[in-house]
């Protein structure tokens, strides 16, 4: 073949330079409405404010506008810390977290990382009251090192939690009203004010005050209600659904298992939307398998399964209301065990388990169904 | 993904331009061209392989049989890329390279031999690819594997780079002759060796920027070189533009890019000036195509959605002006080269998150998909499918679609992933999708959740789905639907066997009466079927059988019936009549009366099924024939075309027959252990495993294949001291040795991975085995983790509780005393030896983590052990003790064991005189025995073993 030489347009010689630049930041970030800003290098990120850079020109947007930050070529630590906590070994994610800290040269990505080893160590407690009690202090550390930092509301959210399972309820108390006090006054995203009062109310129903908790409950939901509007999103059904559960739950915590499930009753019949239905079947289901596990009461626990099913069926978020179903799902069927089920059951029960941890790692029910795989 | 689209490119001049024209004429040339069109035009490449294999046998001793064996590589290659499966087209390729490797040194000198080198080049180029594809994977799903994954991709990336320099010294002196063979492949070489040096920058994180300026340097030579107003002077432009984007520098690489499409415009507006051939000026507008893609991709991650919408629209301009006149920019776009500057679109309109934007994203990246269904390109319009639908505007997205999207995640088995996907597809649906849908929708959930074992749930969402949208459904879709809801129920009762509730009786009641609505007990067909079912639970195959064949022909139940028919026969054993079943039913599907409408996708996807089931147990009859398990001998010559049949099952209805696929593989990998090629075993197991991690073909499998590299070992091993025995000399001894220990090697690495993903409860055979195995080879540390293992599982169970006390105790102590760790060892041993008195090897051990010893290192230096130096206690159990124990088992005087008992006494003896002056008079007793009145010489006739012990008691004295 030969080779026709034509003219050319001027093909200006490239500065090797240029060419051989050091590897740019290319962060990407994704917006609450889907859209995402690429090419940027994020360069500070605060509780209300998320600054970058792109093209040489300094820009910033609301941080309550952010829903996550895709970094650019992030740390192996921080990689190898995602896929563990995506995975529900967060013991494992909260290590990688740290060395990713360490790995990394960008401040911004160091203050990330050691959020996410506080966060993923608040998360491998589990129930363990010490860990829990050790992951909060690490959680209050990183606060006070970050005061005004884009993960605050995240850090305190979970610093509350700690100190829950931790058993320091009032503490746990004290730190939701915090965060639901400063989402009012810093203009944090609204969603974290119905977040943190739906814990407020999670907090005072472990403290045994069950009067209150049943009015913070209500309060949340209406939190939920004005924060989603018109279309509110999968997590804010997801809280409206179990703050109306949370009502019924004070009741079972007082034992008071038949009230519980009138309450949980009327509450599908009149549920003015799929969430809610399926999170009040899944509080039925819970309130039986409560009722019939101990003396076991085979017909609680049919029926539990029952209900168990169908909140699992029904659940449009596919989220905390599901993944509670399937824990349950599991409990059930070691309640009833040989005498009750095939040989296969505790088979069937720990695949209930392991379907919460793995594919629902992040929800709360995550921990309980790795300890319940355990025993 | 154009790395592959560029290399397909230049590859049309590798391959096809180097046959010489007197060749074209013969019948080799005639059949490889065939099997070339089996392998890219048909996708039939497990065939084409069984053509070149049958090649390969037809022309083993003609001249031609070079140029067969450098086809198959290229087929191998050829499925590499196509085929749909991951771990297998990993295979394929490290097949392809390690042929190449093969053939390049057995014909380094010969003619031929280049031609494998430019197989080479394009397949280090492609599985170079493969591997920065699954970087980006791994980034995300398995971090800890992509330094091991950079550092692979670095390796071929240099062996590609190392054949391109030797194909370019080979033909280098003949680069001037104008318009020859040897000119256009020196420069294409040169070509592929820089774009293999940018790519092999982009693998290394590490050595970015080093390697990205060498690959830059040898482009601008090779640009100079050949001529930068030439055709390849211009793709070398383009390929050097790309450096920018390896490096990150989006906005350098875009300015280049831009560069490059003026060049591109100029060459077109002057084609027929220049003289251009057609052939010429498509190569270069499908070149600009490739261009804007680049570019545009480029200026997308710069992050300028509104500057890429505006760049995509001169693209259009571009394709208007340069393309076929009267046809719209879509239809004018090269399919490889031109949709993927319209996926980019896509992105950057769904990226500004306007919900008339988003829409016509959707409306693209759907086009794009629906045109590309089965390459990488549709591979990528569905990721930007996946992206746009994870974007919160529910109002753009319709139900429909997310329905496709879980359906997509149903098929590949990511079940609760699919059911997620379904409750979200029917939240967004409209009531007239819910019509359209909304059955099928529930089904689909319900199935999910039966693969799951939730036969509750399954049963409440078919019933739901029943109750909601029986009425006004499709027949079949009813049908499947009361199949569903039947299957699950009747399994739940099976599971909850105390069931007689007030609730679960109400939800039976409503489940019979549905059932008996949607077509239950009262259809003729499903009544058979359900029948033939039962039969064959109840193992009446014959019955089964007929049974079956009463379904009437035009039900849905006729095509799985006629499977049936062959599964029944089959498992009656009569493989006679199930091949004449397998006939029958292939000669219905090719009748007039086994057409499908076009519209009837449900029987098409039933009879996908079907078939897939027949063609499996065609295989699987011949796998058991083939290995006499029906009567009759074993028949190895049947085993490599069995394992083509099963691959090409797995190719062709792997999909529609997903339930066999495993067991396809465990057939595969099991006669390929027959065949004796246990690294294709390993692969295939690895497949398997991979496919169905829970199944409990896995650890069988395992066991298998170990049991393989174990009997393999254990043969050289047979060949080793059958040769101790008969005196052979070093000479002869050396390769054996070696073989030896490459058998054990691979042997342990197997049982490694036996381990490595066994469970809580492996096998204790293949433990102890490996134990075993690891301490013959010295490989202290996996013995150690065997031991501990083992100890670990098996200690405290009760049938092998004695022999861990017994066997494998002792092993562990001298795992751990070899590797210096004499307290653990030490605490191990005597806790064995005070539970079991009688357990003399764990004396033996004892003793020498007690008394140290003497060794050869790797330098062949004499090293002292001191253990927990106390040589004097050593010696005395093994005097009093060991010594009694190895007279009461027979073992003779000048045996390599008796020997060995003697040189560990001398060399207790010669630590302990140290202290003690008494203990050198044992010493000289000891050697004295040994030296006997042969001086030495039996020792030394007991091979490699005896030699080193004769050493020792020279060099120690």
């Amino acid at each position: 073949m030969k080779f026709p030489l034509f003219l050319l347009g001027v093909l200006a010689a490239v500065p090797a330079e240029s060419l051989l630049a050091q590897g740019r930041v290319q962060d990407v970030i994704v917006t609450t409405s889907g859209r995402r800003v690429r090419g940027v290098e994020i360069t500070e990120l605060t509780s209300t404010t998320v600054r970058y850079t792109r093209s040489g020109d300094s820009l910033d947007l609301p941080a309550n506008s952010v829903a996550e930050i895709d970094w650019s070529e992030p740390p192996q630590g921080f990689l190898l810390g995602r896929t563990a906590a995506r995975n529900g070994r967060f013991d494992e994610a909260a290590t990688a977290f740290a060395d990713g800290a360490k790995e990394t040269k960008r401040a911004v990505l160091q203050v990330e990382c050691q959020f996410l080893e506080a966060d993923s160590l608040a998360r491998a407690a589990g129930t363990d009251q010490q860990k829990a009690a050790f992951a909060a202090d690490k959680l209050g550390a990183w606060i006070s090192a970050n005061d005004d930092g884009f993960r605050v509301p995240d850090a305190t959210h979970a610093l509350g939690r700690s100190q829950l399972v931790a058993g320091k309820a009032d503490e746990a108390e004290a730190t939701f009203r915090k965060l639901a006090d400063d989402a009012l006054a810093k203009g944090w995203a609204p969603v974290w004010g119905a977040r943190a009062r739906f814990e407020l109310a999670r907090a005072l129903l472990a403290k045994g005050d069950l009067t209150n908790a049943r009015s913070a409950f209500q309060q949340a939901q209406q939190a939920a209600q004005s924060a989603g509007g018109e279309q509110p999103s999968s997590e804010l059904l997801s809280l409206m659904a179990e703050a109306s559960v949370g009502v019924g739950e004070t009741m079972v915590r007082e034992g008071q298992f038949d009230e519980a499930l009138r309450y949980f009753r009327d509450l599908s019949s009149r549920a003015p939307n799929a969430a809610i239905r399926a999170a009040a079947r899944a509080g039925e289901g819970e309130a039986l398998y409560l009722r019939g596990k101990d003396p076991v009461d085979v017909e609680s626990l049919r029926s539990a399964q029952i209900a168990l099913a169908e909140a699992n069926l029904l659940d449009p978020t596919a989220g905390e209301v599901t993944a509670k179903s399937l824990y349950y799902s599991g409990l059930v069927l070691i309640a009833l065990g040989p005498d009750h089920e095939s040989s296969n059951y505790r088979q069937r029960a720990l695949d209930y388990f392991a379907s919460v941890t793995r594919e629902y790692a992040t929800s709360g029910w995550a921990a309980l169904a790795a300890e319940a795989a355990k025993n | 993904m154009s790395r592959r689209t560029a290399c397909r490119v230049l590859s049309g001049f590798l391959l096809t331009g180097l046959v010489p024209l007197a060749a074209q004429e013969t019948r080799v040339a005639r059949d490889a061209a065939f099997v070339r069109k089996l392998a890219t035009s048909l996708n039939f490449t497990s065939l084409a392989k069984s053509e070149v294999e049958r090649l390969q046998a037809v022309h083993k001793d003609s001249a031609d049989f070079k140029e067969i064996f450098q086809l198959g590589i290229e087929i191998s290659l050829i499925g590499a890329r196509s085929h749909p499966n991951r771990e297998e087209r990993r295979t394929l390729f490290k097949d392809a390279l390690q042929q190449s490797s093969e053939f390049i040194e057995r014909y380094s000198d010969e003619p031929v031999a280049d031609r494998a080198r430019r197989t080479m080049i394009e397949a280090c180029y492609e599985y170079g690819a493969y591997l920065l594809d699954e970087i980006t994977l791994a980034r995300d799903e398995a971090p800890e594997t992509v330094a091991e994954l950079e550092e692979q991709a670095s390796d071929v990336y240099k062996d590609g780079i190392a054949a391109c320099q030797k194909v370019m010294d080979g033909i280098g002196s003949r680069r001037r002759e104008n318009g020859s063979e040897a000119q256009r492949d020196y420069y294409i070489t040169w070509l592929f060796k820089a774009m293999l040096e940018r790519e092999a920058a982009r693998a290394s994180t590490r050595d970015r920027v080093p390697l990205s300026r060498i690959a830059r340097d040898t482009f601008e030579e090779f640009i100079f070189d050949v001529g930068e107003g030439t055709l390849l002077g211009l793709r070398g432009w383009f390929e050097m533009s790309r450096i920018g984007e390896v490096l990150g520098d989006y906005s350098t690489a875009f300015d280049d890019f831009e560069l490059t499409i003026e060049s591109i415009h100029t060459a077109l507006d002057q084609a027929a000036e220049l003289g251009l051939t057609r052939d010429t000026q498509e190569y270069i507008f499908n070149l600009l195509q490739e261009t804007y893609d680049k570019a545009a991709e480029s200026l997308f991650e710069l992050g300028d959605s509104e500057k890429t919408l505006a760049f995509v629209e001169t693209f259009r301009g571009d394709l208007k002006k340069y393309g076929e006149e009267g046809l719209e920019p879509f239809e004018i776009a090269h399919p490889t080269f031109g949709h993927p500057v319209f996926l980019t679109e896509a992105r950057a309109l769904s990226e500004t998150g306007e919900a008339d934007k988003v829409a016509a994203a959707l409306a693209i990246a759907e086009k794009i998909n629906a045109e590309h269904p089965n390459d990488i390109i549709g591979v990528r319009a569905k990721a930007v499918l996946k992206e746009i639908l994870e974007i919160p505007s529910g109002s753009v997205v319709t139900g429909a679609l997310l329905f496709e999207v879980a359906k997509g995640d149903y098929q590949a088995r990511d079940y609760e992933r699919a059911i997620r996907g379904f409750k979200r597809a029917y939240g967004a649906m409209t009531d007239d999708e819910k019509r359209e849908f909304g059955l099928e929708a529930w089904t689909s959930m319900a199935k999910c959740f039966g693969l799951q074992r939730r036969l509750l749930e399954a049963s409440l969402a078919a019933k739901y789905g029943l109750d909601k949208y029986r009425d006004g459904g499709d027949d079949a879709l009813v049908t499947d639907a009361g199949d569903v809801l039947d299957r699950a129920w009747t399994g739940f009762l099976r599971d909850a066997t105390d069931s007689d509730y007030a609730e679960i009786r109400a939800l039976k009641d409503d489940v019979t009466t549905l059932l008996a609505d949607v077509g239950g007990a009262a259809s003729e067909a499903k009544l058979r079927w359900r029948d033939g079912g039962r039969l064959l639970d109840e193992k009446n195959y014959a019955e089964a059988a007929q049974t079956f064949a009463q379904v009437p022909a035009e039900t849905p139940y006729y095509e799985p019936a006629q499977a049936r028919i062959v599964v029944a026969w089959q498992q009656a054993g009569d493989h006679a009549k199930a091949r004449a079943a397998v006939k029958a039913y292939r000669d219905f599907i090719n009748s007039p009366a086994g057409q499908i409408p076009g519209d009837r996708r449900d029987l098409a996807d039933t009879r996908a099924q079907a078939l897939a089931s027949v063609v499996f147990y065609d295989g699987y009859m011949d796998y058991l024939e083939a290995v006499g398990r029906v009567g009759g001998a074993p028949d190895p010559t049947r085993f490599t075309p069995t394992i083509t049949k099963l691959r090409a099952f797995i190719d062709t209805h792997g999909e529609a027959g997903a339930g066999y696929v495993p067991n396809a593989w465990d057939i595969v990998a099991r006669l390929q252990i027959e065949l004796g090629d246990l690294a294709k075993s390993e692969e295939s197991y690895r497949t398997l495993r991979n496919l169905e991690p829970n199944s409990v073909l896995v650890p069988n499998l395992a066991t298998a294949v170990f049991k393989a590299y174990y009997d393999a070992q254990k043969a050289v091993e047979t060949e080793y001291e059958a040769l101790i025995k008969q005196g052979a000399d070093q000479a002869t001894l050396a390769p054996v040795i070696e073989r030896l220990a490459a058998a054990r090697r691979q042997a342990v690495a197997s049982g490694v991975d036996y381990l490595d993903n066994a469970g809580s409860r492996p096998d204790y055979s293949v433990l102890f085995s490996t134990l075993t195995i690891s301490s013959d080879a010295k490989d202290w540390a996996t013995a150690e983790r065997f031991g501990r293992k083992i100890v670990e599982v098996y200690g405290e169970s009760e049938d092998q509780k004695e022999n861990v006390e017994k066997f494998v105790t002792a092993r562990l102590g001298e795992a751990l005393l070899r590797q210096r760790k004499f307290r653990d060892a030490v605490d191990i041993l005597q806790t064995a030896a005070a539970a079991n008195p009688n357990n003399y090897p764990v004396k033996r051990y004892l003793s020498l983590a007690q008394g140290g010893w003497f060794e050869f290192n790797n330098r062949g230096g004499l090293e002292e052990v001191a253990g927990m130096d106390q040589p004097a206690e050593a010696y005395q159990r093994h005097w009093e003790e060991y010594r009694k124990y190895l007279r009461s088992r027979g073992v003779e005087d000048y045996s390599l064991e008796w020997y060995q008992f003697n040189c560990e006494c001398f060399m207790f003896a010669t630590r302990a005189a140290r202290t003690d002056a008494a203990k050198g008079r044992l010493r000289e007793i000891h050697f004295n025995l040994a030296k006997s009145v042969d001086e030495f010489q039996a020792l030394r006739a007991l091979g490699p073993a005896g030699e080193e012990i004769y050493q020792l008691f020279q060099t120690v004295r």
